[in-house]
């Protein structure tokens, strides 16, 4: 479903964030990438959401390729891909209500589709009674909730994880992870970076580990345990 | 057709959102707008009073000719006639020995010794001569040339352009002055109106960065995430304009009666009623266009939309 092929990225004026890296993620997968601070995990989710480009090599996406796609097709494709972050990205001074329907109103929906929309993604990921409380008021799980759900209006085939358990407590972090499993059996692919050793261990799937921006190790579900 | 209206409608709602929810943000550009909407209608007031300065002073202008003795009304009609039709001459009139010595004795009534002498006087000492009122003054020296070196010269006996010469080339070159001054003063407002509205909406649009980035990575097009911020800096536009407006007609009423004492031909609530329109369409589509096309730029070259 997605595959990077000898994909290097470089920031100026020489830093190298990724090395010659390679890998294929199948649909339906649920893929760790691992590795300390600056190993180039959040650089391999913003090169598949299409955010940066990649200074060589190319990336594919159901077989094709998105290193060179045009706006629209890149905006189609952030539709397709969603991202939730650790620092969650949402409009603060804006309710819940408010943020959960910027999906919809980019897709064009009618005030009514939308109330009915964001009611059923809020009940789902049970957020429903926060629905008219300012973001900025939220605990850092709920943000995440809502971050997931602002993206789950999109019905996405994939979604990338950057960190997004970095901000929260553990009971908030188990919640947010049986989210993504259950998003997971459903179907979504989710790659979810990391370096919290819990999570990997408990999560007992496939792990791409990253160091210095090269990928040192792939390995297969259950067989991985470096902590 | 309908995401088109569907995206003109949730602009202009998100514009208004941003209008009221940004309170120090609206309350900055607002004062900007007016600031820059009253600086533009002093750059308007200093041309039109520039204008009225110069018409004053060329409408105090004139110059006569006088003929000498002998010479037949037929021939001043001539001559008349030929100045009549002279480039940039506004006026030429006659001036008959009988209507100058009604005008003298008009001019002296305050005067008695003169009167009683005007009214001793057996015959009329005074000539006929004309009277050239040209549309500007650079105008005089063309004319007093030509008459020089006319075959006319020889009837006149004295163009009074020498002796008002020195307050006439005074005038030409202040007017002359006057107008590159005037121009100066409008580039600089220009210049100075499209940097500070550049400034304020680049600091306007930067404050809403997160929420630019935030539409971005979720896909929104470039013209969704860009129309209501078109949207809101004509809004602010519009009503900063409304306020500068309210200012300056509040301003001309209080000196309704003040500036024509100054200069008779100059009365900026007149210009203003004869040309509220025209001034208002100017203005107000100078500021929406520095304010659009600086909105434009400011997204494009800083947000890449």
């Amino acid at each position: 479903m997605i595959v990077l092929k000898n994909v290097t990225k470089i920031f100026p004026p020489n830093v190298i964030a990724l090395d010659n890296i390679s890998f294929e993620i199948k649909s339906g997968e649920f893929v760790l990438i691992i590795g300390r601070s600056g190993a180039g995990k959040s650089t391999v989710l913003r090169l598949i959401n299409k955010e940066i480009d990649p200074t060589k090599g190319e990336i594919f996406y159901k077989n094709f390729k998105i290193t060179k796609i045009s706006s629209k097709k890149k905006r189609e494709l952030r539709r397709k891909i969603i991202t939730i972050f650790q620092d969650f990205k949402l409009l603060n001074k804006k309710t819940v209500f408010e943020n959960l329907s910027l999906p919809l109103e980019i897709l064009g929906k009618s005030k009514r589709e939308i109330e009915k929309e964001v009611l059923n993604i809020a009940q789902k990921l049970k957020i429903e009674n926060k629905l008219n409380q300012k973001a900025e008021t939220l605990s850092g799980g709920e943000k995440q909730k809502v971050c997931l759900a602002r993206g789950l209006l999109y019905n996405p085939e994939v979604i990338l994880a950057d960190e997004p358990t970095g901000n929260l407590d553990p009971l908030s972090t188990h919640e947010i992870l049986e989210i993504l499993k259950s998003l997971n059996k459903e179907g979504i692919t989710i790659i979810f970076a990391t370096h919290n050793k819990e999570i990997v261990n408990s999560l007992k799937t496939r792990v791409i580990t990253l160091d210095n921006g090269r990928l040192v190790r792939d390995e297969n579900p259950g067989s991985y345990s470096i902590f | 057709m309908r995401s088109f209206f569907y995206l003109i409608k949730r602009s202009f709602s998100k514009s208004f959102n941003i209008f009221l929810e940004e309170g120090s943000l609206t309350f900055v550009n607002l004062f900007t707008i007016i600031l820059v909407s009253l600086t533009l209608w002093s750059a308007v007031y200093i041309f039109y009073f520039s204008e009225s300065l110069k018409t004053y002073l060329q409408n105090r202008l004139d110059f006569s000719i006088y003929f000498k003795e002998g010479t037949s009304r037929e021939e001043i009609e001539k001559i008349q006639k030929i100045l009549y039709n002279f480039p940039g001459v506004k006026e030429v009139n006659l001036v008959t020995q009988e209507m100058a010595f009604e005008k003298l004795k008009r001019e002296s009534k305050a005067n008695p010794i003169i009167e009683r002498a005007l009214t001793e006087l057996k015959s009329n000492p005074l000539v006929d001569y004309l009277v050239v009122k040209a549309e500007n003054s650079e105008i005089y020296p063309k004319i007093s040339d030509y008459l020089l070196k006319s075959p006319y010269s020889g009837k006149i006996d004295y163009l009074s352009y020498f002796e008002n010469r020195k307050i006439i080339e005074r005038a030409i070159s202040f007017t002359n002055n006057l107008k590159i001054i005037v121009l100066g003063i409008l580039i600089l407002v220009l210049l100075f109106s499209f940097f500070i509205t550049f400034n304020t909406l680049y600091i306007s649009f930067y404050s809403l960065k997160e929420e630019i980035e935030i539409l971005q990575l979720l896909g929104a097009s470039n013209s969704f995430i860009r129309l209501p911020f078109i949207f809101y800096s004509l809004l602010f536009s519009v009503i900063g304009y409304i306020f500068s407006l309210g200012i300056v007609v509040l301003f001309l009423e209080k000196t309704k009666n003040f500036w024509p004492m100054l200069i008779p031909n100059f009365s900026p609530y007149y210009f203003t009623l004869e040309n509220f329109f025209n001034l208002n369409f100017l203005i107000l589509g100078f500021i929406i266009l520095i304010n659009t096309l600086s909105s434009f730029f400011i997204l494009q070259k800083y947000f890449k939309l």
